[in-house]
């Protein structure tokens, strides 16, 4: 049987900030939604990127030498990047570091491998191993294999989704997974649309779904300044899960930036979003947590 | 929260004037070189001690309950130009010459505080439970009942200077037993007559005899430097005595400790010793001005047991509470450690407290492998910077910074120097010996080093013979050192005759020997020998591997040809072996099984030169301090894309910026160190704060360093700040005077370090997870 491949962008060791204890993420490409304010933009689209960082470039032209499409770099800009197939010989040949593949096939093995070299500050930390993205579940079938194997080994499995695809996928990768990480972004469905792309119906339907059948969840919100950090959309949260045994805990993530200089170096635009202040996070918390 | 007097002295400390200098100790030491001029060794050295002690102040202030400090005022310029020529005059001399008086140094600014005649090393830890428990008038006995066995004179001389310096403090603590009883505080009066002469009776009386001795240890002898040992352990008898007999609390001894704690910064000078270049290093006349203080807690017991105890507890929170860099705390880590105590530990780590972790399960098996015996062993601790020491059974300081990266630049070249090939060098330069008498003296290794000649590099055919070769220059470059260091330990054994230092009143061994710790008093001496560049030379072979051996992209002779002329012509090369070839710190085994490699020809070459033949034995730690920069200077272009003078490797870590796969990786790649064989040195660990904030941080924290002990790591110090508050505290000093970071052994005060220093704390803070 040839073995499925999957597209990873990273994978990120000694996270703390994505499910219980010390955590290895791996990161998942490609992604439905379009959330304005993404800090993983590189995550957008399904297929291998290249990324450059003009603060490190030195115009050196040893990319070009190589880049069979002939894309050169001039003013510190990849003129005709749009030919780019992504074969990544500039990045192996760039003495810099200024131009790097977004993007790798791996084998669920491969991904294991590196995970399971932390498999003892998982076990002391009650940490483990969490698939993210982009959307992991347009990968079920590869994240499904990976999270088995992860399984088989012992290592605690969290996915890190947004739910925007069917059902199915999920259920392809439930055995194996012993925790849900869901974003709930915008509760409104026509908020949702004008900021992420597309409207959340199915997402929360997928939602009840999993909270009808008790898969312990942790709830996570990205907040915006003037986006979603009303109070309307605190209460229509907290309406949502109301109920749910299993939901673990609601977790505010107020933006940062960082995303930006990802997208330029993409050549991508992206607009800069704010976090909302201390007090107001303070406030909505409040919301979510009284009962 | 300190109490408020406390808080308000410390406060006091952070403005006051870096001018303010000891000067009545200065004073009267510059009397007593003509007064005691002409006398035998120890006894000049004795009266010395005595003719300061009695004309100092004594200061007792109001709300203190432990008593001890000095008088300091600014100088008069003329005063201080005067000091300034006095110090010149006694160290303006030839190495050669300056070696005869004082054994080894540091730098000149070390040296210029210490008078030829009353020298002091530091750098140790006294038997601070016998002088607890017995008190300075029994060892006094014991030294006269030394004088009444039978003598040669010189062991006569020692003798009598030891006594004369212990009757001098008995006299010194006295003058302050006076000065509380006419303050009408009468407890504090009572507490003091009872250890000018006898042992410590309670908790308090234990604080105060190891605070009057560390002021005249630190302040007036320069021995400095200070490992105050298991200090949990043999204070522990005291403190439960009087808790079950009601004369203490918790709370109480909270308090003292802290006041202890303060009085061992408030006596240094508010500055930062490695940056030579500022205004407050520069300017100093005292004789400590930045000593760290090293505390031990914790750990393993000789019967296995763990040594945490409520006393552990109550210094963490002292230190923690305070945030001065002063007592730099060690925990012992042990299997079985009490998770609570380690997580108390953790977090004031993760609050920038003045605490780092050590491993038994590495330290004692290493020590153990270097011939140090049981029980001691297991009191092990550390003096700054990062240097293991055995209590009281141990000397002190003798140290060399053995550069890792030059053997490596030697087996390239068969043991020339590109930097200054030995055609073009002076005939007669490093012909004695390659270390010379400057080297030996302070420890690094400048300037130019030939090596043996071993192989041409056309007869090097597998990597596994090219790593003969650089073991035969590291032995090399060994075998170097112990020859220079045995030529000097002959000229020392004829200069020493006869004399003392104060650290030999507290020491086992020399009362009993009536010998000086340094001509054999003590059972142990050793050699600090500080493995330096470990990863620079980890990548190196691994780039040498890879290029020439597996990839075959160009031959050995033709890479050596490129690392001479620094990459000359081939600058993208080198930017390509700097980023493109893989590095230690990321968990890779290819690369890091060099950890391994390199440790074990390090080791042999230490044990080559080790042996019943030799007094001073080596013992091997991975350390650099801050001298990373200055040792990368004498080293050409590396295989590892370094060019030429840049720094090597700092300590433990990862050539710079190279660790790119998170915190947990890195700290695999040096678990691969054999730690088992190495006997101390730190490893820097940058964190952001977010990454650890709130109680699963905390538990994060926790686990990945019990993770990173089980799995063979030896030490870990870490600063939690990000880059933006450094930055903000250059732009507004005045804000931040109290942001406390760890450098390398020891802590500063960030808005006091130089500018440099400053600069390249943040550059590494910016690559923090």
């Amino acid at each position: 049987m040839r073995e499925c491949k999957g597209k990873i962008f990273n994978i990120q060791r000694f996270s703390v900030h994505d499910g219980p204890g010390i955590r290895t993420t791996v990161f998942m490409k490609g992604c439905n939604l379009r959330c304005r304010w993404c800090h993983n933009p590189e995550s957008y689209e399904r297929e291998t990127q290249i990324r450059y960082f003009p603060e490190k470039c030195r115009e050196c032209g040893a990319c070009s030498h190589v880049c069979p499409e002939g894309i050169v770099v001039r003013e510190k800009m990849r003129q005709n990047a749009d030919r780019c197939i992504a074969c990544g010989r500039c990045v192996r040949e760039c003495p810099f570091g200024a131009l790097a593949c977004l993007g790798e096939d791996k084998t669920a093995d491969e991904v294991l491998d590196i995970v399971a070299r932390d498999r003892k500050y998982f076990d002391k930390s009650g940490g483990g191993m969490t698939v993210s993205g982009g959307e992991p579940l347009l990968w079920s079938g590869f994240v499904s294999e990976l999270m088995a194997r992860a399984k088989e080994t012992g290592i605690h499995t969290a996915l890190d989704t947004a739910f925007a695809a069917p059902y199915e996928a999920f259920e392809q990768v439930r055995p194996y997974t012993d925790l849900v990480l869901l974003d709930l972004k915008i509760m409104d469905g026509e908020l949702h649309k004008r900021y992420t792309g597309r409207s959340n119906a199915r997402i929360l339907e997928n939602a009840r779904r999993l909270l009808a059948e008790g898969i312990k969840t942790r709830i996570r919100v990205p907040l915006i300044a003037g986006v979603n950090d009303s109070e309307e959309n605190a209460w229509m949260l907290r309406d949502f899960l109301e109920g749910y045994d299993c939901v673990e805990e609601i977790r505010l993530l107020p933006y940062h930036n960082m995303g930006l200089g990802k997208a330029k170096g993409l050549g991508m635009q992206m607009e800069e979003f704010a976090a909302p202040d201390a007090a107001q996070i303070e406030k909505l918390y409040r919301i979510l947590k009284e009962k | 929260m300190a109490e408020r007097y406390l808080r308000e002295q410390i406060d006091e400390w952070f403005e006051r004037d870096y001018r303010e200098t000891f000067m009545e100790r200065i004073e009267r030491l510059l009397e007593s070189e003509t007064l005691f001029a002409g006398e035998e060794g120890a006894i000049q050295y004795g009266h010395t001690l005595e003719h300061i002690l009695s004309g100092i102040s004594v200061v007792i202030r109001e709300n203190e309950r432990i008593a001890g400090a000095v008088k300091m005022w600014i100088p008069t310029k003329e005063e201080e130009e005067h000091i300034t020529a006095v110090y010149r005059k006694w160290w303006d001399m030839p190495t050669k010459e300056r070696h005869k008086k004082i054994l080894f140094y540091y730098s000149e600014g070390w040296l210029k505080c210490r008078p030829y005649w009353f020298p002091s090393f530091g750098h140790l830890a006294m038997d601070w439970e016998t002088i607890l428990d017995k008190g300075l008038a029994w060892m006094c006995r014991k030294a006269k009942r030394g004088l009444d066995e039978t003598c040669n004179e010189d062991q006569k001389t020692f003798l009598t200077g030891i006594i004369l310096c212990y009757e001098a403090l008995e006299r010194f603590i006295g003058r302050y037993a006076a000065e509380a009883g006419r303050m009408g505080r009468t407890e504090l009066a009572a507490d003091l007559s009872q250890i000018k002469e006898g042992p410590a009776k309670t908790f308090v009386q234990a604080l105060q005899l190891l605070w009057l001795l560390t002021l005249v240890l630190q302040k007036v002898c320069g021995c400095g430097v200070l490992n105050y040992s298991r200090m949990d352990q043999y204070l522990y008898p005291y403190y439960r005595r009087d808790v079950e007999e009601g004369r203490l609390d918790r709370e109480e001894a909270l308090r003292l400790l802290e006041e202890f704690f303060f009085k061992n910064n408030e006596i240094m000078v508010q500055t930062d010793h490695m940056s030579q270049e500022i205004q407050t290093t520069a300017y100093t006349l005292e004789v400590a001005y930045d000593d760290p203080n090293y505390l031990i807690l914790g750990g393993k017991r000789a019967d296995g047991s763990t040594g945490v105890n409520e006393l552990s507890y109550l210094m963490v929170e002292a230190a923690h509470d305070l945030g001065l860099r002063n007592p730099f705390l060690v925990v012992r880590y042990h299997e079985g450690i009490p998770k609570d105590f380690w997580k108390y530990s953790v977090k004031a780590m993760r609050d920038n407290t003045t605490l780092v972790l050590y491993n038994d399960e590495t330290m004692i098996p290493a020590l153990k492998y270097f011939k140090v015996e049981e029980p001691e062993v297991y009191d092990y601790g550390f003096f700054g910077c990062n240097d293991p020491n055995i209590p009281a059974y141990e000397g002190g300081l003798r140290q060399v910074w053995i550069n890792l990266a030059r053997p490596l630049e030697l087996a390239l070249n068969q043991g020339d120097y590109p930097l200054k090939p030995r055609g073009t060098a002076h005939r007669d330069e490093r012909s004695e010996c390659q270390f010379n008498i400057d080297d030996r003296m302070t420890g690094l290794m400048t300037g130019a080093y030939y090596g043996t000649k071993t192989k041409p590099l056309e007869e090097i055919h597998t990597m596994e013979a090219f790593l003969e070769e650089y073991e035969k220059q590291v032995t090399y470059l060994m075998g170097e050192f112990r020859k220079g260091f045995e030529m000097d330990f002959c000229v020392e054994q004829k200069c020493t005759r006869n004399k003392m230092r104060i650290e030999d009143c507290f020491l086992k061994g020399t009362i009993e020997n009536k010998v000086t710790w340094t001509e054999g008093g003590t059972k142990y001496h050793k050699i600090v020998t500080q493995g330096c560049g470990v990863a620079t030379v980890i990548n190196s072979l691994y780039a040498i591997d890879e290029i020439v051996f597996r990839k075959k992209e160009m031959t050995l002779p033709e890479l050596a040809g490129i690392l001479r002329n620094d990459y000359k012509g081939q600058e993208f090369l080198a930017e390509r072996y700097k980023r493109k070839l893989a590095k230690f710190g990321n968990d890779i085994d290819e690369v890091d099984r060099y950890a391994k490699i390199v440790t074990d020809i390090f080791i042999r070459a230490v044990e080559a030169f080790n042996g019943s033949e030799y007094l001073y034995q080596m013992w091997p730690t991975y350390s650099t301090d801050r001298d990373f920069t200055t040792m990368g200077y004498d080293v050409g272009a590396t295989p590892d894309g370094r060019r030429a003078r840049e720094p090597l490797s700092e300590n433990q870590s990862p050539t710079e910026g190279t660790d790119i796969s998170g915190l947990t990786a890195m700290l695999n790649s040096v678990a691969r160190i054999p730690f088992e064989y190495i006997t101390g040195g730190p490893l820097n660990v940058r964190i952001h704060p977010s990454a650890v904030a709130g109680e699963e941080g905390l538990e994060a924290m926790c686990a990945l360093f019990e993770t990173y002990m089980e799995n063979g790591g030896m030490q870990l110090q870490v600063n939690v700040v990000d880059a933006e508050t450094l930055k903000r505290a250059q732009k507004e000093p005045e804000k931040y005077k109290t942001l406390c970071v760890r450098v390398t052994g020891y802590s500063a005060f960030f808005v006091e370090m130089g500018k440099k220093a400053q600069e390249e704390l943040i550059r590494r803070t910016e690559q923090a997870v």
